[in-house]
């Protein structure tokens, strides 16, 4: 177990390397960057060149991005977004809130979506369970910013419910107030995705003979579900809910735009778009960071979880 | 045979029936309604921009009459011809008094107010005048061109790749294998931010980028369909007559592997319309001025409180059209899994 964690933990910084190397590559050396402005004043090019170390050799000047970032957290400094502010800072400042709003989505999806999967799996065939059904289909299919979008007109517009746009500044009850409505826009799809997965699993360990045998000797159907089949369902999908926060972390992107969130999604885009080079890497190399660490921490899991590993 | 009786219960499904219709009315409406108009989807109209809705005939119903609620004007203009031509306003309401002037809120006929008494506008027009009628439908047909034109690529590239593994089996399915795996650990934000930054922005990036790895899915499900096909006799049987690899691979085995192929395919589609849509509202996606539709989403999202109708029509367009793809997928799978058939 140990061995494989390791193994794979060292494939994951190789992947991080290469992305990286390749990010490094591309957004040094696609034309139309900021150097190729014909506008930009002498100074400032020769500040840039400076910084960047352009004409030396690509290895040296790779190598000297890594050391910076490691021995001083130096990412470089923004050029077009923020102009002249370093790039750490802006990162600093601007994750919180976009780590405070996945956090609370997946703790909102979590129990919501098991507590309806159980709901939809005690109901097969009953009204309930056909309403929670259609509910999840209708759910995972409209995207999270129609959604969001949808939440902002007629909860915060039409019914003046919660704020329409987020608050930056003020006390913390009127900032978590104004990300109320964002986090549910984006709880909804990995709700409805694990009501879809956890259903589909609870209904085959309905099946079970353990199951029947708890429910044989007494134990109410809601009891049997949740002391012995909820247990025995939820474990192969820790991995598939471990990967859903990439998912979850993408659609971030499209939350914060709908609702003006200054968080890593703006300065993605703004970056990728403007060609802010040393940003744009920057959260490149986040969001790699990011996924990787995902995709690490589910296959552990998949591999903690595997029963011939367990029972062996 | 398998097949047949799997097409009979799929029609069977109400949902899925209803889905196709559906699904199968947008696709039409994406062909015809670009043509259904006069107006061009980038003809700007500078004296009609952000109309509200007015369909001829549903007007009288009082809905999509072209109408629009003007806040705070003040009650000593109302008489200005040049402002509100006669027959503009509608009502007049909320009357009050603010700093000794007295304010109104009105209802007006935006389409008489604009000097415009005779133009209809279908679904409203955009921030340059532009009809939104034609830019949905013209919106709505570009992502489906997009999403069916990378499912099927996918479809290709996964089934010449699962088969070339599951058929041959040894170093090659290994080799080809690790390839699917290194593609499926790549991080999947940062390559499209990547990607886009390389080749900028545009339908073909697009289509590059949900083909880059969207195919490593379907390449797994083709290979372990022809390691369960390839040792059975009706394979043998062709080898003995001396069919090619490549015959047995495409006229014995396929036909009996495929169907979870088709399945896998048709559960991509709404996957890649909300990818497209999801880059365009980002501003990432397709290039200015075709529309699409979470280009359409991101065009109208300044304007959401003032002109809702702008928004609502392509989030719903976009949600129906999310939906039922959905819903036939499901009523696909359902369809082919027999397991079910026997559990009701």
């Amino acid at each position: 177990m140990l061995k494989y964690t390791i193994k794979r933990f060292a494939l994951m910084l190789l992947t991080l390397f290469a992305v990286i190397l390749i990010a490094f590559i591309i957004i040094r050396y696609i034309p139309g960057s900021l150097l190729d402005d014909p506008n930009l004043t002498d100074d400032a090019r020769a500040v840039i060149v400076a910084a960047h170390m352009e004409g030396q050799p690509l290895h040296t000047q790779f190598l000297s991005y890594i050391h910076r970032i490691f021995r001083y957290g130096d990412f470089g400094t923004s050029r077009i977004v923020e102009p002249g502010v370093p790039v750490f800072g802006i990162i600093s400042r601007r994750l919180p809130v976009t780590a405070a709003i996945n956090a609370a989505a997946l703790l909102l999806a979590l129990p919501l979506g098991t507590l309806l999967a159980v709901t939809a799996a005690l109901g097969r065939g009953k009204i309930s369970g056909k309403a929670v059904n259609f509910m999840s289909v209708v759910l995972v299919s409209v995207p999270s910013f129609v959604l969001a979008t949808l939440l902002r007109y007629f909860i915060a517009f039409r019914l003046d419910l919660l704020p329409i746009l987020y608050i930056p500044g003020g006390g913390f009850f009127e900032q978590a107030r104004s990300l109320i409505l964002p986090v549910l826009a984006l709880a909804v799809a990995p709700t409805a995705l694990i009501i879809r997965l956890l259903r589909a699993e609870l209904v085959e360990t309905k099946n079970t003979d353990f199951y029947q045998f708890a429910a044989a000797k007494g134990l109410s159907r809601s009891a049997a579900m949740r002391r012995h089949a909820l247990p025995y369902s939820t474990i192969p999908l820790i991995p598939v809910i471990a990967l859903m926060f990439t998912d979850v972390l993408a659609g971030s992107l499209v939350v914060e735009r709908v609702f003006s969130i200054p968080g890593m999604g703006g300065i993605l885009i703004d970056s990728v778009l403007t060609r802010d080079l040393d940003l744009a890497l920057a959260v490149i190399i986040f969001f790699t960071v990011a996924e990787l660490l995902v995709l690490f921490i589910a296959d552990v899991l998949l591999a903690v979880i595997d029963p011939e590993i367990k029972f062996s | 045979m398998k097949k047949n009786s799997q097409f009979k219960r799929f029609l069977k499904n109400k949902a899925a029936a209803l889905s196709l219709i559906c699904a199968g009315l947008i696709v039409i409406l994406s062909i015809i309604g670009p043509y259904m108009n006069p107006h061009g989807f980038n003809v700007p109209y500078p004296n009609l921009t952000h109309m509200p809705p007015r369909i001829p005939g549903v007007e009288r119903l009082g809905i999509f009459d072209g109408s629009q609620t003007l806040r705070n004007r003040q009650a000593a203009g109302l008489g200005n011809e040049d402002t509100y031509p006669t027959g503009s306003i509608l009502r007049i309401f909320n009357h009050r008094f603010e700093h000794g002037a007295e304010m109104v809120d009105l209802r007006v006929n935006a389409y008489i107010m604009r000097g415009a008494g005779d133009e209809y506008r279908w679904f409203g027009t955009d921030y340059l005048g532009r009809d939104l009628w034609t830019r949905l439908w013209r919106g709505t047909r570009l992502s489906l061109i997009i999403a069916f034109s990378a499912v099927i690529i996918n479809t290709v590239i996964g089934v010449i790749f699962g088969a070339l593994c599951g058929y041959y089996g040894g170093k090659v399915d290994l080799l080809l294998m690790r390839v699917t795996e290194v593609l499926d650990s790549l991080p999947q934000i940062a390559l499209f931010a990547l990607l886009i930054m390389a080749i900028g922005t545009g339908v073909l990036p697009i289509v590059f980028a949900l083909c880059l790895r969207g195919w490593t899915g379907t390449a797994r499900i083709v290979r372990a369909q022809f390691l369960r096909y390839k040792t059975q006799e009706f394979v043998l049987a062709a080898r003995v007559i001396g069919a090619s690899d490549a015959r047995i691979i495409f006229r014995h085995i396929m036909p009996v592997a495929g169907g979870p192929v088709i399945t896998r395919a048709a559960s991509a589609i709404p996957g890649a319309i909300f990818i497209e849509s999801f880059f365009a509202y980002l501003g990432l996606g397709i290039a200015a001025p075709e529309p699409s539709l979470g280009i359409l989403m991101a065009d109208a999202r300044l304007t959401l409180t003032v002109a809702p109708t702008q928004t609502l029509f392509p989030a719903l367009v976009l949600s129906l059209l999310m939906l039922s793809f959905n819903m036939l997928a499901f009523a696909l799978r359902e369809a082919g899994d027999v397991r079910d058939s026997f559990n009701k």
